[in-house]
């Protein structure tokens, strides 16, 4: 049987000659796994939703000369990345603020703590240094190979894993002392 | 490490979200033309700005100008030279060049009235004075 899915670069194509809908395609197709990205980062569903709506608007102005040389997830995953940066440069205070106010894991139930320790997770994330901070995100959340992540962020491979094995010996690190 | 990392993986992994993709759609393009129209209007105000500002240094700059040339004319003014007392004098008041100028205007103006005669007096006049005045320095 065949796929008549148009791909994300036939609607980027449909995009560039005027279709509006295209672009509301494209909208569609990836939308859950954006806010998916962003609810991680951010723990917070309307946080989420404005870096969503921010990352679209960013796709929505520079599709037009998006040039195909790369596939578009590569093109979305740095527009996440970036925007997921920014926010945490952006709310970097805020951030430590919630950490000081991380629930007592003995109060909490069994579900409740699971969540809590995604949370606790995300958070130290945020903690990291830019470099290795972005490859977890891309590793991690978007479950990119090291050869997209350093397709995405113009590093090495071998730098994308060396960036990846600090970061999990300082998250371990952290999560032991706790 | 393996067993952290495997944790890790699990944890962050993401879960993907069931929003609605017509509300998200409907936000979005309200927010995108929000944007724009913001983006317009600051386009605009730093257009209205640039004009402005180019405004001013151009008026500065002409006053700067206007200012030298002021200057100029007050460190004219100062001298007796810009305002010779010669005009004044009675002697040159009666030169004849300003007589000339006179007569011409009388001679005109009587011209365009049509008193041909009276033109003709005037001139005869004038010639008789000017003789006269001719054989007295003599």
């Amino acid at each position: 049987m065949q796929n008549d899915m148009p791909s994300d670069h036939e609607l980027i194509r449909k995009f560039q000659k005027g279709d509006p809908d295209a672009f509301d395609k494209i909208v569609r197709r990836h939308l859950p796994n954006v806010m998916g990205f962003f609810i991680n980062i951010t723990r917070d569903e309307m946080a989420a939703e404005d870096l969503a709506q921010d990352v679209f608007y960013k796709l929505y102005k520079h599709l037009k000369r998006f040039r195909f040389e790369s596939a578009f997830t590569t093109y979305l995953y740095r527009i996440n990345t970036n925007t997921a940066n920014s926010w945490i440069t952006r709310n970097k205070w805020k951030n430590l603020l919630h950490l000081d106010q991380a629930p007592d894991r003995g109060e909490e139930d069994n579900r409740l703590e699971q969540e809590w320790t995604k949370e606790e997770l995300w958070a130290a994330i945020e903690r990291l240094p830019r470099k290795q901070r972005t490859v977890v995100m891309m590793r991690v959340a978007q479950e990119l190979p090291y050869r997209e992540i350093a397709q995405v962020t113009g590093m090495s491979e071998g730098t994308a894993k060396v960036n990846f094995h600090h970061a999990l010996k300082t998250l371990k690190k952290w999560f032991s002392n706790d | 490490m393996i067993d952290f990392e495997d944790k890790l993986m699990q944890l962050g992994k993401v879960d993907k979200q069931d929003t609605d993709p017509d509300i998200f759609l409907a936000a979005f393009h309200g927010f995108r033309r929000e944007r724009e129209k913001a983006q317009s209007r600051m386009r605009s105000g730093m257009g209205a700005a640039m004009f402005i500002f180019l405004l001013g240094i151009m008026t500065t700059m002409q006053l700067s100008n206007q200012s030298q040339d002021i200057m100029y004319m007050t460190q004219y003014s100062t001298e007796s030279s810009l305002f010779d007392t010669e005009i004044w004098d009675l002697e040159t008041d009666i030169s004849l060049e300003k007589q000339l100028t006179y007569v011409d205007d009388i001679t005109l103006f009587l011209l365009e009235e049509d008193d041909f005669w009276e033109t003709m007096d005037l001139i005869n006049d004038i010639y008789t004075n000017n003789e006269t005045n001719k054989e007295e320095t003599l």
